[in-house]
């Protein structure tokens, strides 16, 4: 089977076949598995969810005085101030005094929208600064570092949360309406990066992706929880959407691109016929007891069909993950590839060139 | 007496011994408005549900309105519109199915979410659902 060298070779000869997961399923189902994976480089998908963390580190210009910043807010919400002088961390989470309905993820979305952002800084009380405050405008292009960093998950299997109790459940994955009034859920089958490379062979640190746009790469992965980092600068607000769940937070979702390099003959196999082969975890999040009450699995068949069947009553699905968005997305990062306007994939970690 | 012409939208909510009852008919006779009715669902043995726009005198207006209220049926104006950003929505569809009136759909080619005002009762459900302010209740 191909190696990490081999693909990122025929990518920069031009003679990959980098297929999306829409086309390469097309291909298993008229070749099956093997054949399939004998004919595909690189697999394309794409997810546009919420994250489980998104932090911004950034740096204003050097004429912001952020020597001796003891506390620092922008536009209202609280930032955490770093060590060494004027690093800033935004998290996309924190909210502040302005309603917790508007949060960090707000932010950035008004910063890539071109506003500008009142950053006020508090000194310490030992600064030699004449003032104890100061207080100015600031937009991205006033930014000399901004690096998102976000944690998602990917599993290879999905969770679908339905709210057992008459009144409604605000969680990550949505309100849950009373009295199992939907089944909702975030997770995006077989586009999921989680379920494409279940062995954690393909998608290693160091592996480039399209975070929301901007060309970043894999940080860190432990099982199902992924570490994504990019400059902030390039990400496009189109693929970078805040989140406000009443009475539960703030969040951001982003779309993501993964190439994952075709590396194991059995690669593909979640791609034939993913409907019926790939469930998710049925759970009732009103039951208080951990771990969660389970109730059963659903297909991801059913789960596209937009209804599930619970005690044997139909319970319409809810998602706020964006097929749509991350379909888009998925042809950009081929498209990309293809140009050979993207990053070669093999993990700088992997020591397979060192010869004796 | 004041003859200024009005538009006004309006929710009715029939309570269930009303639903067999000829009542929208007296709007016109006896009070003589005119009514667009955008949308009704009113069942034998079933409280119903009609919006409708009234359109008429100011006076008679408020008068057909306290009629109604005699009668039990509960008015609910319906002053506000919904606002929706379609750039902002992300097509995830949290909203179709809190969406009794089918207002918001998907696009079965594209897989985008739309909506058809016309079809709105403005019932505002979908607004506590949408996490990506998508929609929101203007007045």
């Amino acid at each position: 089977m191909r190696t990490w060298a081999e693909i990122d070779r025929r990518l920069y000869q031009g003679q990959a076949t980098v297929l999306t997961v829409k086309e390469v399923q097309d291909l298993v189902r008229e070749h099956g598995v093997s054949k399939a994976a004998e004919q595909v480089d690189v697999v394309v998908t794409a997810t546009f969810a919420p994250v489980s963390w998104a932090l911004l580190f950034f740096r204003p210009a050097a004429n912001t005085p952020g020597h001796w910043a003891e506390r620092a807010w922008l536009g209202g919400i609280p930032l955490q101030v770093g060590f060494h002088p004027a690093q800033m961390l935004l998290e996309a989470s924190a909210t502040g005094n302005r309603g917790p309905q508007r949060g960090g993820a707000h932010l950035l979305e008004a910063w890539l929208s071109g506003e500008r952002l009142v950053l006020r800084l508090q000194f310490q009380p030992g600064a030699p600064s004449a003032q104890s405050a100061w207080e100015g405008g600031i937009g991205l292009s006033d930014l000399e570092e901004a690096r998102l960093l976000v944690v998602l998950r990917s599993a290879g299997q999905g969770l679908v949360a339905v709210n057992g109790r008459p009144q409604p459940l605000p969680s990550e994955l949505g309100l849950l309406l009373p009295e199992m009034g939907n089944a909702a859920h975030t997770w995006m089958g077989c586009w999921e990066p989680g379920v494409l490379d279940p062995a954690q062979r393909a998608i290693l640190p160091g592996l480039p992706i399209l975070l929301a746009g901007s060309v970043g790469q894999v940080a860190w992965r432990q099982g199902p929880a992924i570490a994504l980092s990019a400059g902030l600068h390039s990400i496009r607000r189109e693929y970078l959407r805040a989140l406000a769940i009443p009475n539960y937070g703030v969040g951001l979702a982003v779309g993501v691109a993964w190439p994952v390099p075709v590396l194991d003959p059995q690669a593909l196999a979640p791609l034939e016929d993913p409907e019926t082969r790939l469930t998710a975890e049925l759970v009732d999040y009103a039951a208080a007891r951990r771990p969660l009450h389970r109730l059963g699995e659903v297909s991801y068949g059913a789960l596209l069909q937009g209804t599930i069947s619970v005690a044997g009553r139909p319970v319409p699905v809810t998602s706020l993950s964006s097929p749509t968005r991350a379909v888009r997305l998925a042809e950009e990062l081929k498209a990309r590839l293809l140009r050979r306007e993207f990053p070669p994939l093999s993990p700088p970690t992997l020591t397979e060139e060192i010869g004796p | 007496m004041s003859k200024k012409q009005a538009k006004r939208r309006f929710c009715l909510t029939f309570p269930v011994h009303l639903t067999d009852q000829p009542v929208l008919y007296h709007l016109v006779r006896d009070f003589d408005l005119a009514m667009n009715i955008h949308q009704a669902r009113v069942m034998p043995d079933q409280s119903g549900l009609v919006t409708l726009e009234l359109q008429g005198p100011e006076e008679a207006i408020d008068q057909g309105l306290a009629f109604l209220q005699e009668q039990g049926i509960e008015a609910t104006e319906q002053d506000r519109d919904l606002g929706w950003d379609p750039d902002a929505c992300v097509d995830c569809g949290a909203c179709l199915p809190v969406c009794e009136a089918g207002a918001l759909y998907r696009a079965a080619d594209s897989g985008r979410v739309n909506l058809e005002r016309s079809q709105c009762t403005l019932c505002g459900r979908c607004v506590e659902v949408c996490a990506y302010g998508a929609v929101w209740m203007e007045r």
